[in-house]
């Protein structure tokens, strides 16, 4: 073979590179093909313009989201909503990805910690100008709800589901308390509840086999209970952390000793229910193996689901009824508080729109309203809730409204996610034993000191 | 039709224009260019930017960057509580999981190897578990190390020995994250086979005629002849084992009390979830160079127990 026929012609070359540059730029020039909705709702023919919705409602609600969808375009035939559910595990790092890439969908579900965060670097649009625009009455949401998403005086997003609901439900299996001949009852106080938990905790050689509660081994736990003891995460002013409180060791050797003595240590605990997560029917609370739950609001629909014909009731969490200045309350918005965003790189004429299908989901009693009360869980919208429909699915619904009206909106920093890491390691310190609760406290303390004082440092 | 010339004008040849070539290492980098567009664009850029970044307190979510020289540096090393335990537990799973690995794909590769019926089925059995996706194979270990019902602490207890509490327990969690990790062996059990079968039979008939058994065999013949695969192994390994992040994420999330807190989970919390992406640049830099380093201290150890002959 001779040299010359293993080399191409100049021509020949840039004939290929042509072909290749143009087929690519036919290909890049290509319509997205959109994701099929497992609703199947019909899309218009012709859409103006198509809003990127990414959300983590999957499973059952990602029907329910389709059917609102569809009722969207109806009504809207200039713009379609393209649900996408995005898996749960690494929600963060798309949703950063996302923001970064400078190309994100126009609608992303954040939580209420990501909202402050987004909108402190400038990444998410105010929406007070299209809530004004559009006459929208805010004080139809629970001042606690609407108030989670606000920073430096600016609106960033409406609230769907609730926030609050979250820490404050405690629910009671009656078929386990009637199945062992007790009286129907539902604990108020910190006694009260180790008291029932002792009676109905039972732990063999490998651990617990029937739990009668647990004061939970998180971080997130730990704030719920103390903020039921009268202490609280920071100051008023945020510039101070102040969980390292006198109510802040107390509610962690509490939490330590109630997991040592009644459930024989924090590993059993971890045992008992490990396996898949919270919202499968394994757990123990769908098998007549857990007495109390403190569970948030989404329990009512994984119950209709897996055991709908459970006998119980609720009541508010627990609080230390030896300390005067405490009572029970939920945290609204330190973890769970969900909103909506339009980032600030969605293109000009996309916001509107965007707005518009942000507004649909939060704001609108028929669509954000409906799709939480399919769930059979509470609205940020009080009128919503006010629905006698709901005393059919929950008849005890009268006490998660109460649970909602106790809810404290925690005023939290961007960092807050730092802060809870570091304090979930005092936390895990005291409960393993590697430290006392005042000294585990103390040390996350001042971690969490640095991170708030280096916050504000940048901030100026 | 075609105009004749004129007589007695003069005639000039004209010759075809000449198609000039390309040279040859031209040629050969176009036809690479593809790869080498995208290495520069998702490669070498990123890991340039990371660099650059980790000198910065950058937290690409827009906001204006400040740089801070070395404070990430100072403050992954001085400031942080959780670098060095992560850093630890790194150090305990690679150090356990590398050697554990290799030896267990190189014993499946010696079984498998072995003229027994059914080869075939048993590779494919083998192999299939790097192939399956990771969180699917974590939920099921979760099952398998479950203290009250998971079959490991079921097979411990037939053999008379008590329950263990692989997830739970501080102290058995960095062990079962190694267990798992065996999980997928496949891919250097498939490389072992093929460095086996490459093996000249013949050098073991002279060892037999010389009166050698199956053990001097295995260290005369097999191991040597086999350490080009076992060090090609070895560093693949060591730069997986150094990236190990998807089974302490999914199943521990770095706990029980940060037993299982790896390197790059500390990296990926500081990166996607505080959005702290200079301080996990500043991170990522020291993996590197420490990945780096180690890599070359076993290249250069190489020439001391790798036989290419």
């Amino acid at each position: 073979m001779s040299n010359d026929s293993r080399t191409l012609s100049r021509r020949t070359l840039l004939k290929l590179m042509g072909g290749v540059a143009a087929t690519g730029m036919v290909a890049a020039c290509a319509p997205a093909v959109a994701p099929t909705t497992s609703g199947g709702a019909a899309a218009p023919a012709q859409a103006d313009v198509t809003i990127r919705f990414w959300n983590v409602w999957g499973a059952a609600r990602e029907e329910l989201m389709n059917q609102i969808i569809a009722r969207f375009e109806e009504k809207n035939p200039g713009i379609k909503v393209q649900n996408l559910v995005q898996p749960f595990e690494r929600r963060e790092e798309n949703l950063f990805t996302a923001l970064a890439s400078g190309d994100p969908p126009e609608v992303l579900m954040s939580s209420r910690a990501e909202v402050l965060r987004f909108a402190n670097d400038g990444l998410i649009l105010p929406i007070d100008g299209y809530v004004t625009a559009n006459n929208l009455d805010l004080s139809r949401f629970y001042p606690s709800e609407i108030g989670n998403f606000y920073w430096k005086d600016k609106l960033y997003s409406m609230p769907m589901p609730t926030g609050g609901g979250v820490t404050s439900l405690t629910l009671v299996n009656y078929d386990m308390l009637r199945a062992a001949g007790k009286e129907d009852q539902t604990p108020a106080t910190w006694t009260e509840l180790e008291e029932m938990a002792k009676e109905f905790t039972e732990i063999d050689d490998k651990g617990i086999v029937k739990i009668g509660a647990t004061v939970g081994t998180s971080a997130s736990d730990f704030f719920a209970w103390l903020y039921c003891n009268g202490g609280s995460i920071y100051s008023d002013d945020l510039s101070k952390v102040a969980f390292d409180s006198e109510a802040g060791v107390q509610t962690l050797e509490w939490m330590v000793n109630f997991t040592n003595e009644i459930n024989g240590g924090v590993q059993n605990v971890t045992d008992f229910f490990a396996g898949p997560g919270e919202a499968t029917e394994a757990q123990p609370w769908y098998n007549d193996a857990q007495l109390i739950n403190f569970p948030n609001v989404s329990i009512f629909f994984h119950m209709q689901t897996y055991k709908p014909d459970m006998q119980w009731d609720m009541g508010l969490r627990p609080y230390n009824a030896s300390n005067a200045d405490a009572k029970s309350q939920g945290l609204s918005g330190e973890t769970f508080a969900w909103g909506y965003v339009v980032p600030e790189a969605a293109p000009e004429a996309k916001r509107e729109a965007a707005f518009k299908w942000l507004q649909e989901i939060t704001y609108e009693e028929e669509s954000g309203g409906w799709f939480v009360m399919q769930q059979g869980r509470p609205s940020p919208i009080k009128a919503v809730n006010e629905d006698p429909s709901f005393y059919e699915v929950n008849p005890h619904w009268d006490k998660v409204l109460q649970s909602l009206e106790s809810d404290v909106s925690v005023q939290i920093l961007p960092v807050h996610a730092q802060v809870r890491d570091a304090v979930n390691q005092g936390v895990q310190a005291a409960f393993f034993g590697d430290a006392s609760p005042a000294d585990a406290l103390a040390q996350a303390a001042q971690q969490a000191q640095g991170i708030v004082d280096d916050y504000w440092s940048q901030e100026g | 039709m075609t105009a004749q010339p004129v007589s007695g004008e003069r005639v000039t040849a004209t010759r075809p224009p000449r198609r000039r070539k390309l040279p040859r290492w031209l040629v050969g980098y176009v036809f690479i260019a593809p790869w080498l567009v995208a290495f520069v664009a998702f490669e070498a850029y990123p890991i340039l930017s990371g660099f650059y970044h980790s000198f910065t307190d950058w937290t690409a979510t827009g906001k204006a960057e400040r740089f801070v020289g070395l404070d990430n540096y100072v403050e992954a090393f001085t400031r942080d509580p959780l670098f060095w335990k992560a850093v630890t537990n790194t150090i305990y799973f690679i150090g356990v999981s590398v050697p554990l690995g290799i030896v267990a794909a190189f014993a499946l590769a010696m079984m498998l190897n072995s003229k027994i019926g059914g080869t075939t089925a048993y590779r494919t059995i083998y192999y299939l578990p790097s192939v399956v996706p990771a969180v699917a194979a974590v939920i099921v270990w979760v099952f398998i190390f479950e203290t009250r019902r998971g079959i490991l602490n079921f097979a411990l207890e037939l053999l008379g020995l008590p329950a263990i509490r692989w997830l739970s327990d501080p102290n058995w969690a960095m062990p079962a994250l190694i267990i798992m990790s065996l999980w997928s062996i496949g891919a250097s059990m498939i490389i072992f086979l093929a460095g086996l079968q490459g093996i000249p039979q013949e050098l073991y008939e002279a060892a037999e005629v010389d009166g050698a058994n199956g053990w001097h065999s295995l260290w005369r013949i097999t191991v040597p002849l086999m350490t080009p695969t076992i060090f090609f192994n070895l560093i693949m390994s060591l730069v997986a084992a150094f990236q190990a992040f998807n089974n302490a994420f999914i199943m521990t999330n770095g706990g029980p009390n940060n037993a299982t807190l790896l390197y790059m989970l500390h990296l990926y919390n500081n990166a996607f979830r505080y959005f702290r992406m200079g301080y996990a640049s500043a991170l990522a830099v020291v993996l590197f160079i420490i990945v780096f380093g180690l890599t070359l201290f076993v290249y250069r150890s190489s020439k001391r127990w790798v036989y290419y002959s």
